[in-house]
């Protein structure tokens, strides 16, 4: 009989959320990764609004430093060529969806490289019987970052959980094994790209009905990295930090994030511990946390 | 009122708009997400949302959820409770723009997306409230929970040992056999530092108490008293007829113990 979640048992909650970002790892796929946060003072207009040509000139400045090009095009051509077949797995969860901005953004620059429009796809739900989706040949993942009953944090690696018929089959324990969903056959090695979304993230929220006003700040980034463990280390410490910052403590979220240091440890899907994730900073860094 | 919700035709200016969607069962999901798997664990049947609209101001969203019994309103109301109250209904907190309450066998989520939309939230809640003639009691298994050093506010009722495990972390396994047909209570205890926890489980059947009381133990390491030290503190565990009585993470076997034993006193006592 197993009784696991020893970071419960040790009795404190705050330890577990260190413990599921700074895991050390064994069997591993990466020594080390690199994650860009780019931030930009005027991505959000005055009434919240997202300022369309702002973002996408974050997305070319991310993606172009995550590649060590000279141009965004070159970053981009570096990640797919023009015979690629593109799932773009957005978020579109009423209350805080991925960006249509954002959306249109990734799309335009696919566009770019010459990738025909009939061969890029933009979806949510629905991606499991999706046509395209099932015949993508590669995967861009986008959603933005914000804490979750189940899952502790809302992260590109639970981004994937519609490629699974049963979602719920994966809640128990924390979603502990969400990895496993990049292991299945119609999504393994496909994901070229991860943008986690940080406009407003929302860093704290307890049950359900999630989403809370009281806990989004406008912190104007994006996230980008190959490494999908890596990018979410990063956003999940980013909320971890905030939490810190406005309750002078890490207030125990519904569980923790363990499914983060899991995709490492268990599914050798990137790097969790932050130790080894160098964070390439673009733009604007006041309050930027990390 | 049941199965309809006679919501108020408009309420500080904003005025309901169309007829409220409803959503059945395991349809939950295509409202909102996994979220909904939170809801079914209390035994949910149907959700109605209805939309409230003023010109030039951000709606308000009001969601009734129709549950099997007045026990799994307030379990789903009392799960996620962290503001202060609203007297509305059986039980309420509003904070954030969100005005939430349970009554009889339905728990309200009624939420204004803008700023300065409390007050037509609030009246709503009343509106509606005041519309369910029937009351309905929490969990009588509450009153068994001994009060001193219990943490106030602290008290959960759940059926389902993932939502168990979130605020009280027994196994990854279900060993107590926790299900739809299964009533679990528990609350939190003050001792110091430690985060002591009462849980009581009542069974159908007092076979299914002896059963879970065993897989406890073995998976705990507990003596043949039923008590042992797993993990930080003290467990203790005993059975009283179809109930299960369990003290977790106590600094010292004797507390542990003696809340188990204060439990069973108050569980007799029960008419």
């Amino acid at each position: 009989m197993r009784i696991t979640r020893r970071d419960f048992l040790k009795g404190t909650a705050g330890l577990a959320a260190v413990t599921a970002l700074g895991m050390a790892s064994k069997g591993r796929a990466a020594d080390t990764a690199k994650v860009v946060l780019v931030r930009n003072r005027d991505v959000l207009g005055p009434g919240g609004e997202v300022r369309a040509e702002v973002l996408r000139s974050m997305l070319d400045e991310g993606v172009r430093a995550l590649r060590g090009t000279d141009t965004p095009l070159a970053a981009w051509q570096s990640l797919f060529t023009k015979v690629d077949t593109v799932g773009i797995k957005s978020n579109s969860w009423h209350n805080l969806p991925t960006p249509p901005e954002m959306e249109e953004a990734i799309r335009q620059r696919l566009l770019d490289i010459g990738i025909g429009s009939e061969n890029i796809a933009v979806a949510d739900r629905g991606v499991l019987d999706h046509p395209l989706f099932q015949k993508a040949t590669a995967l861009v993942n986008t959603r933005p970052v914000r804490t979750h009953h189940w899952a502790g944090v809302g992260t590109l690696l639970k981004n994937y959980i519609q490629f699974v018929p049963q979602p719920s089959d994966y809640h128990p324990n924390g979603c502990a094994d969400l990895g496993r969903i990049w292991t299945l056959p119609h999504v393994k090695g496909k994901t070229r790209l991860n943008v986690l979304v940080a406009l407003t993230p929302q860093f704290y929220g307890r049950g359900a009905n999630f989403f809370d006003r009281r806990y989004v700040w406008p912190y104007r980034g994006i996230i980008a990295g190959v490494d999908p463990v890596a990018v979410d280390a990063v956003g999940a410490e980013i909320l971890r930090l905030k939490r810190v910052a406005s309750f002078g403590e890490d207030r125990p979220l519904d569980v923790a994030p363990i499914h983060i240091a899991e995709a490492d440890r268990k599914y050798h899907l990137g790097v969790s511990d932050l130790g080894r994730i160098e964070i390439v900073k673009v733009g604007w860094m006041e309050e930027s946390l990390v | 009122m049941e199965g309809k919700i006679d919501w108020p035709r408009d309420a500080g200016g904003w005025e309901r708009t169309g007829e409220a969607v409803s959503y059945e069962g395991r349809a939950i999901f295509d409202y909102m997400d996994g979220a909904g798997e939170v809801y079914l664990a209390y035994n949910f049947k149907n959700l109605k949302v209805q939309r409230f609209e003023r010109a030039k101001h951000p709606a308000i969203i009001a969601e009734a959820y129709e549950m099997d019994t007045p026990e799994d309103a307030f379990g789903i109301f009392a799960w996620e409770r962290q503001d202060p109250d609203a007297a509305i209904g059986q039980g309420s907190e509003i904070g954030g723009g969100l005005l939430r309450f349970w009554k009889g066998r339905y728990f309200f989520s009624i939420y204004g997306e803008g700023e300065g939309e409390e007050p037509a939230v609030l009246e709503i809640g009343r509106r509606v409230a005041s519309s369910i003639a029937k009351e309905g009691g929490p969990p009588s298994l509450m009153r068994s929970l001994p009060e001193e050093h219990r943490v106030e506010g602290s008290v959960r009722f759940v059926r389902s040992h993932v939502l168990l495990n979130q605020r009280c972390f027994i196994s990854d396994e279900n060993v107590l056999g926790l299900g739809a047909d299964t009533e679990a209570v528990f609350a939190r205890y003050d001792f110091g530092k430690e985060r002591t926890f009462v849980l009581l489980v009542g069974y159908p059947a007092g076979e299914r108490a002896r059963s879970a009381a065993a897989a406890l133990g073995k998976a705990y390491g507990l003596d043949r008293a039923g008590v042992g030290e797993a993990g930080v503190g003290w467990t203790a565990a005993w059975v009283e007829g179809r109930h299960l009585v369990v003290a977790l993470h106590a600094p010292k076997a004797e507390v542990a113990r003696g809340l188990v034993e204060a439990t069973m006193t108050r569980l007799k006592e029960e008419p």
